[in-house]
């Protein structure tokens, strides 16, 4: 299963990701980037790869 | 085949991978460098903190995991739709499917020719502005709206002379007087000068620097001059194909160019038809770029049930130490709320239209708030929703 990766010293708190996957990703109050679940199944890794061309910073990643 | 390499051109590219489309790609564009991306332009790679080389949309190997070809360096000056064939400074190409992903160039004054006059779209202009910057000392930038806010903020950082001069009331007119008084300042705050309600009426060059002189009769010495003064479509190589190229290239909800069933665009160079409004409009912010190559990229992977694209306003802008966003539209509010956030000088101004609906939203350092209202504005909550979720609980 491929693994989501978050650098949070990047995330500047746009939330693009949130808005594009909202299952997946969360903001704290500080305003990043939390990922609610690591794990990404095969029939939502369009839709985490989406969230993850989203972010403006490049601060996310899909690994495997 | 993508004409345009720059933000809504690669990631249509990459969305057509992401569905499965297997189709050859050709990446096509004026520039010589890899695609790289606009935002860092009057920010990080401006003050230097951003190297260039760092800042790229798509490097050499992604291109080439992904089958991605580019053909960097060359300018497309027509179109013949009819014959499918794109006309470029080095020859002709025939397509099955085109993506017009031009983009936008900055506008320009009579005086945008004077050495020291910059304008600022292209890494080129960012790499020029930059060198300007740590020659001299006094800058003035024209237009005092997002780019020339973030210009100014950043050569405030490099410890430049700045004045702003907007002819409107206050800065980010677009963004609405409350938050263009907050953010006049913060400007002020940083020790930049703003002149609102002022025009430019003469750029001269006077001795080795340059004078402007505004139509109050103030004169200004500077060093080096931005414009930031808005931008305007890359439609000029499009004359004589046939295509609606008024104020951008007119496109259903989907990207698809009226009339050309091969043809699509997508970015600041689109004018997408509405869903909901049933008008057309041209954005020129990232996120709707990124959400137009999404749904392009779907189309022409021949997903079946793509969405139609609502026109999504959100834009984003970094001034020194704020993160500011902005949704909706400031004209189509009648009633402004603002609502400030008790732990961490955030603010949020909420607009309400006639019907109680949320127009409109400026939100600072607050990312909650710009959360609620991004929901809410692609969700159509009504604006007393969001006003309740950002009052404090007592
Ligand atoms: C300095 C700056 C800062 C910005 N900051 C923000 C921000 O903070 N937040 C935000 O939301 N938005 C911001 N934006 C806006 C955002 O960057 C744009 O909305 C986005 O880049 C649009 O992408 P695009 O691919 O449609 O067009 P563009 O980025 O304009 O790219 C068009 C590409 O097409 C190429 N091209 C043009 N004509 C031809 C031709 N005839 N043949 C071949 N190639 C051609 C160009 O060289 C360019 O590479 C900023 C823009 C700038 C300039
Ligand atoms: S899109 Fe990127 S910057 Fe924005 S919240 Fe998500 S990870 Fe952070």
């Amino acid at each position: 299963m491929a693994a989501i990766r978050a650098d949070r010293a990047l995330c500047a708190g746009y939330a693009n990701c949130v808005m594009t996957a909202e299952t997946y990703f969360e903001l704290d109050d500080d305003g990043h980037v939390e990922v609610r679940r690591d794990e990404v199944p095969e029939k939502d890794r369009e839709l985490v790869a989406e969230a993850v061309e989203a972010c403006p910073v490049a601060a996310l990643r899909i690994e495997g | 085949m993508i004409v345009g390499t720059s933000v809504a051109g690669v990631r249509a590219a990459q969305a057509l991978r992401r569905n499965g489309g297997e189709d050859e790609i050709l990446l096509v564009g004026a520039e010589s460098h890899l695609p790289y991306d606009k935002p860092c332009l009057s920010k990080g790679m401006l003050s230097g903190a951003v190297a260039p080389e760092k800042n790229c949309l798509l490097t050499e190997s992604a291109a080439a995991e992904l089958g991605i070809r580019t053909a960097l360096s060359q300018r497309a000056v027509g179109l013949d739709p009819e014959a499918a064939v794109l006309h470029t400074t080095a020859g002709r190409i025939p397509y099955d499917r085109l993506v017009i992903a031009t983009g936008a160039s900055a506008r320009t004054l009579p005086w945008s020719d004077l050495p020291g006059v910059h304008s600022l779209r292209t890494r080129a202009d960012c790499e020029a502005l930059r060198a300007d910057l740590r020659r001299g000392s006094r800058l003035v930038v024209v237009g005092g709206g997002f780019i020339g806010c973030e210009v100014a903020a950043t050569a405030r950082g490099l410890g430049l002379d700045v004045t702003i001069v907007e002819p409107e009331a206050t800065l980010l007119p677009v963004a609405g007087p409350e938050l263009g008084a907050l953010a006049g300042e913060w400007h002020a705050g940083h020790g930049a000068r703003v002149r609102v309600g002022e025009a430019v009426r003469a750029i001269v060059r006077a001795g080795g620097g340059l004078v402007v002189e505004l139509r109050g009769g103030e004169v200004l010495d500077a060093d080096c001059v931005v414009l930031g003064i808005g931008a305007v479509p890359n439609t000029g190589w499009l004359e004589g194909s046939g295509l609606d190229i008024a104020d951008g290239i007119a496109c259903d909800a989907w990207g698809r160019v009226h009339c050309h069933e091969n043809v699509l665009a997508a970015g600041d160079v689109a004018r997408w038809q509405d869903p909901v409004s049933g008008t057309a409009r041209r954005v020129e912010h990232w996120t709707n770029a990124t959400e137009q190559a999404a749904v392009v990229g779907k189309v022409l992977a021949g997903a079946s049930d793509v969405a139609a694209h609502r026109v999504n306003t959100y834009v984003w802008s970094d001034q020194y130490d704020r993160t500011m966003s902005f949704v909706g539209r400031r004209a189509c509010a009648t009633r402004v709320t603002r609502f400030d956030d008790p732990r961490k000088n955030g603010v949020a101004f909420v607009g309400a239209d006639e019907q109680g609906g949320l127009a409109f939203a400026a939100v600072v350092n607050w990312p909650r708030a710009l959360l609620a209202v991004r929901k809410a504005i692609n969700g159509g909550v009504p604006c007393a929703v969001v006003e309740e979720q950002l009052t404090p609980a007592a």
